[in-house]
């Protein structure tokens, strides 16, 4: 079954198209790696997938209900991290944890579970009661994505979530993510490290606002006869024609 | 309604931990209320006068002893020149000079008529004018009374001009002005924080977390407004505590009728602030469209210098000024003792004002960056 559907979907900003007509589908429970280079439309059919913008044309449908007219549904069950960081800084761990659980609907003994869970998981137990903002870089990403999926959406939105982030908090960051993603939760993420490309179960390389190479790692290194997705990145954004921002 | 309280409870949260704000709402409209009244002091009792009696006669000391006991008047006597006195004016040591000339009484009797030389301070033009006027009731009361003595039978033409200031008969200006502080301080902070608030969202970055929530429009910006609301109506609450604590200063009219006028009044200017907000993509940006217009408003709201005064154009401006509408109930209540049908008129156009900023905060929140 696929959680996100879209196509032919664009967005234009006057005589600037971000997005061009692009099509694809995302299963349930699948880390779908969104690439690009800077400028080349990822933010823009993201937000459009989230329901922050309106789409000038195309279809898309996500978590089954409609991008024009169902937002509201959509906001419902999906969650969203984006690469600035955005939990309250002046409230502590804790608070928003209850916060964003109850803003999502979290009943009070399900709040209160969720966040014994998430101090477990990230060994934060001790800090339950210190400001956001005097976490470490590395923590504050972690406990982002923890409430991120706070809820249990149908599909999470991570747009370069470990931007900033040391390798070794990377590769903590990506184990939560397929923690996620066994779970069932579609995992739909937009990065550019490329090492990271490779954790994904399928990826799509975006150049100039138009998907120009959709598949699983392995099958898109063997396509462009790379031995990483490093090099089918580079093979491909080389045909960019729009300057990166 | 459960995620409202959420919200709200955040809300305020960052309200009282950031380290200025509480400052910022409770020691500043204390302080301003403490200091700009005096300031804006159009005070007119205690004028200094000094008088010069050449005459020293029964009559013009009749004179003397009536301005000397009017409460408008500090006088002070002396027999030196009138250069001398002119040079107290210039020093501040007296505001107005009365030389009664040498004559003045049998003038009075013989001729029916005098001259008395009124010289007075005008710099400060409000004390000076107000100063003259009460010397000038003075001495056509004490020339009727001198003809109605003297004269019994014949009846002198006497046009006499009582001025009777009603509500604030010794326009005490703190009356006047204190009532309109306390508006203009609710105002300011609620204002401000209103201002500041969906602005600092979006330069933290949370916005973005926030527009993904599954809360509607009309709800974030209702959070955001309650809590400045109910600060608002604290500071309204402290202002009119320091009112009748410092300044002896209690609503004639019901304290009911201030709440209600400050309920309504606050909700339209709260809503202003988050429309600043809303349209500003910094907290410097914001804070300073605000200061544009609170400047504009505050000078044009009557608070400091009279809407009658102003030209006809300047007056027109003053109707889209919500804070002139508030100003207006206040010193209404407050003075007049003002009931709801008094100020029903300024009720329904504060109403109006409410209605249409509210709307266009919301409106005016975007959800879609880029």
């Amino acid at each position: 079954m696929m959680t996100i559907e879209a196509e032919n979907l664009t967005k234009r900003f006057g005589d600037f198209i971000a997005v061009d007509s692009i099509s694809f589908g995302v299963e349930r429970g699948e880390i779908f790696g969104f690439l690009g280079a800077n400028g080349a439309g990822k933010s823009t059919a993201m937000r459009m997938l989230c329901g922050l913008l309106t789409p000038t044309s195309g279809r898309a449908k996500v978590a089954g209900f409609d991008v024009y007219t169902q937002s509201e549904q959509i906001k419902r069950n999906i969650g969203y991290m984006s690469q600035k960081f955005s939990l309250y800084g002046d409230l502590t761990v804790g608070e928003n944890i209850k916060f964003w659980g109850g803003l999502y609907g979290l009943s009070y003994s399900e709040i209160r579970a969720r966040k014994s869970e998430i101090m477990d998981v990230l060994g934060m137990g001790s800090l339950e009661n210190s400001f956001v903002n005097s976490l470490p870089l590395g923590w504050k990403q972690k406990l982002s994505f923890s409430i991120s999926i706070i809820h249990n959406p149908q599909i999470v939105f991570l747009d370069e979530p470990t931007g900033g982030v040391d390798p070794l908090v990377r590769r903590k960051f990506w184990e939560m993510i397929f923690d996620a993603s066994r779970r069932g939760i579609t995992v739909f993420v937009t990065t550019h490290y490329l090492d990271e490309a490779e954790y994904c179960d399928r990826v799509s390389v975006m150049v100039d606002g138009k998907i120009r190479a959709m598949g699983s790692p392995s099958e898109l290194k063997r396509k462009f006869s790379q031995e990483k997705m490093e090099g089918v990145f580079k093979v491909l954004a080389r045909t960019a024609k729009r300057k990166s921002d | 309604m459960r995620r409202f309280l959420y919200l709200i409870e955040k809300e305020f949260k960052h309200i009282f931990r950031d380290k200025f704000m509480p400052k910022l709402i409770f020691v500043i409209p204390i302080i301003q209320l403490l200091i700009l009244p005096w300031a804006a002091d159009f005070e007119v009792k205690n004028i200094n006068i000094e008088i010069l009696d050449r005459d020293m006669s029964s009559l013009s000391r009749r004179l003397c002893l009536k301005i000397s006991a009017s409460e408008y008047f500090t006088a002070t006597f002396s027999s030196g020149s009138y250069e001398d006195s002119l040079w107290k004016i210039e020093r501040g040591q007296t505001d107005m000079i009365l030389e009664i000339p040498h004559g003045f009484e049998s003038d009075l009797i013989k001729h029916k008529g005098s001259q008395v030389l009124l010289g007075v301070n005008a710099i400060n033009g409000l004390k000076g004018g107000m100063g003259t006027s009460y010397a000038n009731d003075i001495i056509s009361d004490f020339c009727s009374e001198m003809a109605l003595r003297n004269f019994p039978d014949s009846k002198p033409f006497n046009v006499e001009v009582l001025a009777d200031y009603r509500f604030n008969p010794y326009l005490n200006s703190k009356a006047f002005i204190v009532p309109a502080i306390v508006v203009f301080l609710f105002s300011l902070i609620g204002g401000i924080l209103a201002a500041l608030n969906i602005v600092g969202e979006k330069e933290l970055g949370t916005m973005e977390q926030m527009n993904v929530a599954p809360i509607s429009k009309t709800m974030f910006i209702a959070s955001k407004l309650l809590p400045v609301w109910i600060l608002g109506m604290l500071i309204l609450t402290i202002g009119m505590a320091i009112a009748y604590l410092v300044y002896g200063l209690l609503p004639k009219g019901s304290f009911l009728i201030v709440y209600v006028f400050a309920a309504v009044y606050l909700t339209a200017f709260t809503a202003f602030g988050l429309i600043i907000s809303n349209i500003s993509s910094s907290a410097q940006q914001a804070i300073l469209t605000f200061l544009f217009f609170i400047l504009i408003f505050l000078l044009m709201s009557g608070i400091f210098t009279p809407i009658d005064s102003m030209p006809h154009w300047a007056q027109n401006i003053t109707i889209c000024n919500p804070i002139r509408y508030m100003v207006e109930v206040m010193r209404s209540i407050y003075l007049k003792g003002g009931t709801f049908e008094d100020l029903q008129s300024q009720f329904y156009i504060i109403c109006v004002f409410t209605l249409l900023l509210n709307i266009y905060a919301v409106v005016s929140f975007k959800r879609n960056v880029n």
